[in-house]
C-alpha cells in the first residue's frame, strides 16, 4: 500500500518532462525505504539546518568556538551546550539549548582549512609551530585574516597556505583525520532505529571566494558513502571543478549520491550566478546548464548574513524586499563593514528570472532552484534562530573568544538565521534526500511556519475547508518545486492551492500570527524577465502598528491562512514561475529586544549600543517562509 | 656427516637459549628503566611537578617505542633542523646525529608530536568492546537512547474562525463524541483525523498544551478541549506504545562512541600510573 501510494506521488511529481537534466537516482541509496515508524504517504514537514560550522572551521575556531561536530548534533537533538567565552578553567560562560529539537542537520565545516585548523591546534603536528599557526593560537583574528586570504585568491590561482607543506600534503593528511571525525559524528548522531528521531547528513562547505565574492557551496551526501576527502577551493577553484571531483569521487560510484547547495548569494557581487550573455569562463552552453541543474536542486535563500530573495532596488516593486538586507556585497565587506550595494543576480528572484532566459536560449534552465534557508552558525549551534536571547552566530560578526563583548551580540545587520523545511514521508536520509532532489522544500527566516502549496489547472476553492487538502493537492496537480503538468483541454490559467500555519511557538516564546500570503510571479517578456507580487490571503495592514517600546504582539493577524488562487494575468505563451511567501505580522528584531533590555534611550553615548539609535538598523522584522517555485513552460518547454 | 649433526645440534641449543632468554626478557611494556631526570623550576607547584614528571615519562616511553624513527614527520623535522645548522649528508646519518644530540627530546615540534601520539594511545580502547560492554553502556544511557512513546491519536479540531461560538461548539462536539458520535470538526492543514505520532511532535507543531494533554491522556477517553494558537483540540488516544530501548545492533556506532567517552579517563589514568611505575624519575630543581 505504501509503495503503491509512493509510486503515485512520484508520478504526480514528475512534471511536464522539461529538460532539466535531473534524474531521480533512487537506486543510489544504501538504505531501505521506507523504514520509519512515522511514515506518511502525504508527507510531513521536517525542520532542519543544512549550514553549520563547528570548531573545525577556521573562522569559527578563531572566534573561540570549541563545539565539534558531535556537539553540534547533540545540540540539534535538544541537549544544552556551553559556548564561548570560557573561563581559565574551561567553563563555558554561556549555555544555549533549543526549545524544540531539530529533525535533521548537516554539519558543513569549511573544507579549506579542515586540515589547517587541526595542524595548528594539535600539538605535535608538522605545522604546529609555523608562524601562521602560532599566530592562529595567539592572535586568532589576525591569523584568520591572513590565512583566509587564501580563499580570496583569484580563480585558477588558489593554493594551499605555505604551512600545509608541499602541495598541501600536510593539511590534506590532517584533513583526512578530521573528515573521519565529521563522518563518525554524523553516523553516531543518525537515528537508524525505526523511531527515526533525528537525521544527520555528512557534508562540508566548499568555500571559494575570489576577491571575497562569495561562491560558497554546501556539499551534502545522501548516505554514509562519501569520497575519501572533501574538495576545497585550493583543490578546485571553480564550481565546475568541484562537480568534476564529485562526479569522479561520488556519482561515478554506484551507491554514492550528492548535491551542492549555493550559499545565500547576497555577498557574491554577481559571481554566484551568471548572466546568460556572460561569455567568460565557463562558456554558457546547454551542457553546463544541465549539469548545474543536476548538481544543484536547491539554493539557500536566507541565513544569518541576510536575506537573498530580492533587492529593494531591483526590477520588481515589492514593499517587503527590504527584509533583513545587509549593506555589503562581499564577504570582506561583511567582515570589515565596507558598505556597498549588491547586484540583481545576487538574489534568488532575479536568478529564477535569469533561468527563464537560459531556458529560452538553450532549452535548459540551470537555475531551476528549490528553496531552503539555514543558519550558517559558526557557534556549532544549528537551528538557534530565535530573535530572543540571540547570542550571535559568529560568522563575520564580533566574536566572544576571550570575553563577552559589551553591547549587541552580533553585527546589527545580521540576524539569527533560518531553517530548511522538507516535505518527506519520513525522517530518514533517504526520505529527506528525495525531498531535496524533487525540491519539495521551503525555507523560513527562523520560525517554524508550515507552508504547503500545490499547483494545477482546476483546484476547487472549497479545498481550504477540506480535511484532505494534501490528498486533493497531489491528486489534482503538483507540489512545490515542480513544473506545472500539461494543461488539460479548456484550461485557461493555473490555480494554486496554498495553506500556511503560524508557528505555534512554545509556552516561553509563543509564535507570532500570520499577516498575509503572497504569490510572487516571474515571467519572460521577450528576453526580459518581469516580476509581480500578488496578495492572495490575509491582511497587509495587520500588526502594522507594533509598539517597539514593548514589542508586544497584540493578537492581530491569523494563525492559519489558506487560499485557492488563479493567476489572473496568465499568458500561455510566456515561460513563468511562481513561488509563495507566507509573512508574519511585524515583530521586534533581536537588536531591538537587546536595546530594550539594556534600557537604551537615543541618542546614546554607549558605543556598544550605537546601533540602537542608527536609522539604518531596522527595529522591526517580518519573519516569513518562501516556498520552492512552480514553473510553466509553453508547450511543455 | 657426524660433524654436521653436531653443528646443527649446537645451533638448535643456541636457538633454544636465545628463545628462552627472549621469552623471559621484560618487554617494553613491563621492563623497569634507569631513572629519568626531570627539571622543575624552584618553587613550582605540586601540579607543575606532576605535569613535568608525566611529560618526561611520556616522552621517554614514546622514544622507547621507536616512534622517533617510525614517524616520517619527525624524521623530516630533525633532518631539517641539522641542515639549517649547515650539516650535510644522508638523511639517515643526520637523523642519527640529531638523536645523539637529544633533539628528539628537546625540539618543540617533535616533542609535541610525540606527546600527542602518546595522548591518543593513552585513551585508545584496550580492545574492541564486546556486546556485553556495549549493552551495559546502552543500559546506562537508556534515557538518551530510548525511543519516545508513540500514540495512535484521533483528533477533532475547531478553528478560531468560529469566533464566539468556539467554546460552545467544542462543548457540544465533545458531548457528542463521548456519546459515540462522529464529528468532522474543521480542517487544519496537515492535522489528520487519525494518525500515529508522538507527544513531542504534537508539542512542536501545535504547542506544548496539545502535546502535554496527549502525553497524559487515558486510553480511550476523549480529552479537551485543549487550546492551541489555532483553535481547540478534542483528542482521544486509542493506543499508546511505550518507547523501548532499541536493540544494540541498530545504535551500535552511537553506543560505541558513548562507551569510549565513558572509559577514556580511566584508561588514561591507569596507563599513566603504569608508565610512571616503570620509569623512575629523579627531580631536579631548576635554577
Amino acid at each position: 500500500m505504501r509503495l503503491w501510494s509512493l509510486a503515485g506521488l512520484l508520478c504526480a511529481c514528475a512534471g511536464s518532462g522539461a529538460d532539466t537534466g535531473v534524474t531521480d537516482d533512487t537506486d543510489r541509496s544504501t538504505e531501505v525505504f521506507p523504514r520509519c515508524a512515522e511514515y506518511d504517504d502525504l508527507r510531513r514537514p521536517y525542520f532542519g539546518d543544512m549550514h553549520v560550522h563547528t570548531a573545525l572551521s577556521l573562522d569559527a575556531n578563531t572566534q573561540g568556538t570549541r563545539l565539534r561536530p558531535s556537539d553540534a548534533y547533540r545540540f540539534a537533538r535538544g541537549e544544552a551546550v556551553g559556548i564561548q567565552p570560557y573561563t581559565s578553567a574551561d567553563v563555558a560562560l554561556r549555555t544555549v539549548q533549543l526549545e524544540r529539537p531539530l529533525d535533521f542537520t548537516a554539519v558543513t565545516d569549511h573544507a579549506e582549512f579542515l586540515g589547517t585548523v587541526a595542524l595548528c591546534t594539535t600539538p605535535g603536528s608538522p605545522a604546529y609551530d609555523e608562524a601562521a599557526c602560532v599566530q592562529l593560537r595567539q592572535d586568532p583574528q589576525a591569523a584568520y585574516i591572513g590565512l583566509n586570504a587564501a580563499t580570496a585568491a583569484e580563480q585558477g590561482r588558489a593554493a594551499y597556505p605555505e604551512l600545509c607543506g608541499d602541495g598541501g600534503a600536510d593539511c590534506l593528511a590532517a584533513g583526512m583525520d578530521v573528515w573521519g571525525e565529521v563522518r563518525d559524528a554524523a553516523e553516531a548522531a543518525y537515528d537508524r532505529t525505526d523511531a527515526c528521531g533525528f537525521t544527520s547528513f555528512v557534508g562540508y562547505e566548499w568555500s571559494g571566494g575570489p576577491g571575497t565574492k562569495n561562491l560558497h557551496r554546501n556539499v551534502i551526501f545522501r548516505t554514509e558513502v562519501v569520497p575519501d576527502t572533501p574538495t576545497s577551493y585550493f583543490d578546485e577553484s571553480y564550481p565546475e571543478g568541484l562537480w568534476d571531483r564529485l562526479d569522479a569521487g561520488c556519482l561515478d560510484q554506484a551507491t554514492c549520491d550528492v548535491i551542492t547547495i549555493p550559499h545565500n548569494a547576497n555577498l557574491s557581487s554577481g559571481l554566484m550566478f551568471r548572466d546568460v550573455n556572460d561569455t567568460t569562463y565557463p562558456a554558457p552552453d546547454a551542457a553546463s546548464a544541465r549539469r548545474r541543474a543536476r548538481m544543484e536542486p536547491l539554493v539557500e535563500i536566507f541565513q544569518h548574513k541576510g536575506d537573498g530573495e530580492c533587492w529593494p532596488g531591483s526590477s520588481s516593486a515589492d514593499e517587503l524586499c527590504g527584509f533583513e538586507k545587509v549593506p555589503y556585497n562581499t564577504l570582506a565587506g561583511a567582515n570589515l563593514d565596507l558598505r556597498a550595494d549588491p547586484t540583481p543576480l545576487d538574489f534568488v528572484r532575479d536568478v529564477l528570472g535569469e533561468g527563464l532566459r537560459w531556458q529560452s536560449k538553450f532549452g535548459v534552465d540551470p537555475y531551476r532552484y528549490g528553496i531552503i534557508a539555514s543558519t550558517d552558525t559558526h557557534l556549532g549551534t544549528p537551528g538557534l534562530t530565535s530573535e530572543s536571547g540571540f547570542p550571535g552566530h559568529g560568522g563575520a560578526g564580533p566574536g566572544a573568544r576571550d570575553v563577552l563583548p559589551a553591547g549587541l551580540t552580533d553585527n546589527p545587520f545580521f540576524n539569527p538565521g533560518g531553517l530548511a523545511v522538507l516535505w518527506s514521508e519520513e525522517n530518514s536520509r533517504e526520505g529527506l534526500f528525495r525531498a531535496m532532489r524533487r525540491k519539495e522544500a521551503y525555507g523560513t527566516s527562523g520560525p517554524r511556519l508550515v507552508l504547503r502549496a500545490f499547483a494545477g489547472w482546476g483546484y476547487d476553492a472549497a479545498m481550504c475547508d477540506a480535511s484532505d487538502f494534501a490528498r486533493q493537492g497531489y491528486d489534482g496537480g503538483v507540489p512545490m518545486g515542480t513544473d506545472l503538468p500539461a494543461a488539460p483541454d479548456g484550461a485557461t490559467a493555473p490555480t494554486f492551492a496554498i495553506s500556511a500555519l503560524a508557528d505555534a511557538g512554545t509556552a516561553a516564546h509563543p509564535g507570532a500570527p500570520l499577516q498575509r500570503l503572497q504569490v510572487v510571479k516571474g515571467w519572460l517578456d521577450g528576453d526580459t524577465p518581469r516580476f509581480k507580487v500578488f496578495d492572495v490571503g490575509g491582511d497587509p495592514t495587520a500588526g502594522a502598528d507594533l509598539d517597539t517600546a514593548t514589542c508586544a504582539v497584540d493578537g492581530v493577524g491569523e494563525t492559519s491562512l489558506c487560499s485557492v488562487w488563479t493567476d489572473p494575468e496568465f499568458d500561455p505563451t510566456a515561460p513563468a514561475f511562481w513561488y509563495v511567501r507566507a509573512v508574519e505580522v511585524p515583530t521586534c528584531r533581536w537588536t531591538q529586544l537587546q536595546c530594550n533590555a539594556a534600557n537604551i534611550t537615543c541618542p546614546t553615548e554607549d558605543s556598544s549600543y550605537a546601533a540602537c539609535c542608527d536609522a539604518d538598523v531596522p527595529k522591526v522584522t517580518q519573519e516569513r517562509a518562501w516556498s520552492s517555485p512552480f514553473w510553466f513552460l509553453p508547450s511543455g518547454g | 656427516m657426524w660433524a654436521r649433526v653436531k653443528i646443527l645440534g649446537r645451533m638448535v641449543a643456541v636457538a633454544a637459549v636465545v628463545s628462552w632468554v627472549l621469552t623471559r626478557w621484560p618487554s617494553s611494556e613491563d621492563r623497569a628503566h634507569a631513572p629519568l631526570k626531570v627539571s622543575v623550576p624552584v618553587g613550582a607547584s605540586a601540579a607543575a611537578w606532576d605535569q613535568a614528571i608525566e611529560r618526561t615519562v611520556l616522552l621517554a616511553e614514546a622514544r622507547h617505542r621507536g616512534w622517533v624513527d617510525a614517524d616520517p614527520v619527525i624524521g623530516r623535522r630533525l633532518v631539517a633542523n641539522l641542515r639549517f645548522l649547515g650539516r650535510t649528508g644522508a638523511e639517515a646519518a643526520l637523523l642519527d646525529e640529531a638523536k645523539g644530540l637529544g633533539m628528539d627530546l628537546t625540539d618543540v615540534v617533535v616533542t609535541s608530536r610525540l606527546l600527542d601520539r602518546m595522548e591518543r594511545w593513552l585513551t585508545t580502547p584496550p580492545a574492541a568492546p564486546d556486546d556485553a560492554a556495549l549493552q551495559a553502556t546502552l543500559d546506562a544511557h537508556a534515557a538518551a537512547f530510548r525511543a519516545p512513546d508513540r500514540v495512535h491519536l484521533q483528533s477533532v479540531f475547531l478553528s478560531n474562525h468560529r469566533d464566539d461560538a468556539l467554546e460552545s461548539d467544542a462543548a457540544r462536539l465533545k458531548a457528542s463524541l463521548v456519546a459515540g458520535g462522529t464529528e468532522p470538526g474543521d480542517a487544519l492543514l496537515d492535522l489528520k483525523p487519525e494518525e500515529d505520532t508522538t507527544p513531542a511532535r504534537l508539542s512542536a507543531r501545535y504547542g506544548d498544551a496539545v502535546g502535554d494533554a496527549v502525553r497524559d491522556a487515558p486510553i480511550g477517553a476523549w480529552v479537551g478541549p485543549v487550546r492551541s494558537p489555532f483553535g481547540l483540540h478534542l483528542m482521544r488516544v486509542t493506543t499508546r506504545t511505550p518507547g523501548a530501548l532499541p536493540p544494540l545492533s541498530t545504535v551500535r556506532p552511537a553506543v560505541e562512541a558513548a562507551w569510549a567517552r565513558d572509559h577514556a579517563p580511566a584508561w588514561r589514568a591507569e596507563r599513566v600510573a603504569l608508565l610512571r611505575a616503570r620509569w623512575p624519575v629523579v627531580v631536579e630543581g631548576a635554577p
